[in-house]
């Protein structure tokens, strides 16, 4: 330790804590009482800030989806068919549509949404003709058999 | 729908609307739910918690309400007035004597989602014990814009049999001349009506079908 000087007795700390401290603040400002203003509160009202929006971020894909489950149910009850029914028939009918887009269609397009509910309530009677039905083809329908020979 | 304007469009797809649910011989479980999605909301495509899509609904002849099974002498409600010795149970039976529209309120209470939007949804449930000789004067008082109005027109239909729900319908009043704009998610077909002055008074009432093997009790006289 070799102070040649009266000035080198005097250690120089950190420079910068003012902008160490401005980092966590500036993501407290909007929040209420002390922990806006007090570094020792906001560093641990932003920690917890932090850790619920990373939670949140996997928390938001299911709540999405459930929005999405409820506006879809609310449309295709609208048209007389139940959610699940509706999925079930979609997917069994290979329409490969998500909930999301679905359920904007079912707010913004809805001729489309009624033509897609009346696509699986065909596909649902059909069903239940197959299941219930002696097994023959219905009047009127040309087989796919005789079609392609 | 190209042809109405954007306002237009908007206005009808988010105004509340009215719903006349008729609960004569009715199992009050069932209008109980059926109250509770369109208090919410839910029927709706625009569904969302916090954006108050709600609507009003117009319970009648709640004193006709009918349960099944025992449960007139069997369902209990219970209750304290928070004194020592305060804990009341009354059946349903006792409970419809005093207050006709206590089961169905009770029911719907019950049903909404335990958050604070429940008391306001509430607050846009109507109840009445009897018919509705007194639904214009209530819809009268509590739609705003009802001042130089002499009748209404409801246009409602909550029909479970037939799919032709039209969800986003609205109350106009008569001798006003502005235009209805209706507009359906189920076919997007938009019905400009023109309001005209007309004295009928339309009351639409539910029918509501349930598969009637289970014995229906009315209210023991």
């Amino acid at each position: 330790m070799v102070f040649l000087s009266l000035s080198c007795w005097i250690r120089s700390r950190g420079p910068d804590r003012y902008w160490k401290v401005q980092e966590v603040l500036k993501h407290a400002r909007h929040f209420r009482g002390r922990r806006n203003r007090c570094y020792s509160l906001a560093v641990r009202a932003v920690r917890r800030a932090f850790v619920y929006a990373t939670k949140s971020r996997r928390i938001k894909k299911r709540n999405m989806r459930t929005l999405w489950i409820t506006r879809i149910a609310a449309a295709s009850r609208e048209h007389g068919m139940k959610y699940p029914a509706l999925m079930h028939n979609l997917t069994k009918s290979s329409v490969q549509l998500n909930r999301h887009v679905i359920s904007d269609l079912a707010i913004t397009e809805p001729r489309t949404f009624l033509s897609l509910a009346n696509l699986a309530r065909a596909r649902q009677q059909e069903g239940f003709r197959a299941a219930l039905g002696d097994g023959k083809e219905p009047p009127g329908v040309f087989s796919r058999v005789v079609f392609l020979q | 729908m190209s042809s109405f304007s954007r306002s237009a469009q908007q206005w009808a797809t988010f105004a509340r609307s009215w719903f006349v649910i008729d609960a004569k011989m009715q199992p009050p479980g069932k209008i109980a739910s059926m109250c509770s999605i369109r208090l919410q909301g839910k029927h709706k495509p625009i569904y969302h918690a916090i954006s108050d899509c709600g609507d009003h609904v117009v319970v009648i002849n709640t004193k006709e309400i009918a349960f099944s099974g025992n449960k007139w002498e069997q369902k209990v409600y219970s209750s304290h007035t928070g004194y020592p010795g305060g804990f009341k149970q009354v059946t349903a039976a006792q409970l419809h004597h005093k207050d006709p529209k206590a089961i169905m309120k009770l029911a719907v209470y019950g049903m909404l989602p335990k958050n604070l939007q429940r008391r306001t949804m509430m607050q846009r449930l109507h109840i009445f014990a009897d018919d509705t000789s007194r639904l214009q004067d209530e819809m009268k008082s509590k739609l705003p814009d009802a001042g130089n109005t002499e009748d209404f027109h409801i246009i409602a239909s909550l029909n479970a049999t037939d799919s032709s729900n039209v969800f986003s319908h609205g109350c106009s009043a008569g001798g006003t001349t502005f235009t209805l704009v209706v507009e359906s998610f189920l076919t997007g077909d938009t019905k400009k009506q023109q309001t005209a002055r007309n004295n009928d008074w339309i009351q639409v009432s539910f029918q509501y079908d349930v598969s009637g093997h289970l014995a229906r009790k009315r209210f023991p006289q």
